[in-house]
């Protein structure tokens, strides 16, 4: 059976500056990119937006001719419910791309936060081998600076990746709906919510040390192309 | 006496040893050496696409460009394999 990766963008979120969104579409453009480079064959690949509401508002000619030919679930600015919890709207596009999508011809569904270099094919490589229910990590941080950040230990799970058997990760988009819709102010992260899944329901899970991504930062000191943003995890 | 795996290294020692005292010169890298040594001895071995490693080449663009590339911290030298 094949795999499917799930791709999730906010491509011009509409709290940010026009220059900010331009560099986002130039970062996203990058990263789909070397995503697919690194993705193995057994994945097909969606790309999942929420910010925009038609191909007229991209500027970037080539991100607009990248996704023209690319499988996408496409929510419009309206599904854009992450303007402060951003996690929250991963999660609606996760539901939505559910929904869309013959979820049975897949073995394995990766959640993937878009916005992130993939240096090489480990995650999928795991996810490929998954004999559990779920793949998830929670990884601490290195600066290309050398500095090391420690990520939070405390009751939550990294979400920038991780997978699930198709059966589990659609019982988790139902159970992060419920939350949603049950508490209106959402003051838990989308990674806690994913951690509390896992164990109030004792899923089976294997474990990434790290994941082999670069992230770019930016939002620390406002500065889009500063290497002291850039850490991997 | 069972022979490790790691004799293969060995061998790949040996054999960039015998290059180097037999070729003064050395015109050839250390990367065509490897792939010498791979083929000659028709060497088993398994692909690795991608490596997953992040370089830092600061090093080669100092020899163009001194002043734009003397930050050594400076994102436009830094790439993943």
């Amino acid at each position: 059976m094949k795999n499917l990766a799930l791709a999730f963008c906010s491509i011009r979120p509409q709290q940010f500056s026009e220059n900010v969104c331009d560099h986002r579409e130039q970062e996203y453009l990058v990263c789909l990119q070397q995503l697919e480079r690194v993705l193995p064959e057994s994945f097909d690949l969606i790309v999942c937006e929420n910010t925009i509401d038609s191909e007229d508002q991209i500027k970037n000619k080539n991100l607009k001719i990248y996704l023209a030919d690319k499988e996408m679930v496409v929510l419009g600015r309206d599904g854009n419910i992450g303007t402060s919890n951003k996690g929250m709207g991963e999660l609606l596009m996760l539901k939505t791309a559910i929904d869309q999508t013959d979820i049975d011809t897949y073995e394995n569904i990766s959640y993937i936060s878009a916005r992130k270099l993939y240096t090489c094919p480990y995650v999928f490589e795991r996810t490929e081998k998954l004999k559990k229910q779920a793949l998830i990590s929670n990884p601490d941080a290195v600066f290309l600076d050398g500095k090391f950040s420690e990520s939070s230990k405390d009751g939550l799970y990294n979400d920038m990746f991780f997978s699930m058997k198709s059966k589990t990760m659609i019982d988790y988009a139902n159970y992060a709906m419920d939350y949603m819709q049950s508490n209106s102010l959402q003051q838990l992260g989308s990674e806690q919510v994913l951690y509390n899944f896992i164990n109030s329901n004792n899923i089976l899970y294997e474990w990434l040390n790290w994941l082999g991504i670069i992230r770019n930062d930016w939002e620390r000191n406002q500065s889009i192309f500063d290497v002291s943003n850039f850490h991997f995890c | 006496m069972l022979k490790r795996n790691t004799s293969v290294i060995v061998d790949y020692a040996n054999y960039a040893m015998k290059y180097i005292e037999e070729n003064p010169v050395q015109t050839i890298g250390s990367e065509q050496l490897l792939y010498n040594f791979v083929v000659e001895n028709n060497i088993d071995y398994e692909w690795l696409t991608w490596l997953g490693i992040i370089r830092n080449d600061w090093l080669s663009t100092i020899h163009n460009n001194w002043e734009e590339s003397k930050t050594i911290l400076n994102v436009d030298n830094f790439y993943i394999c």
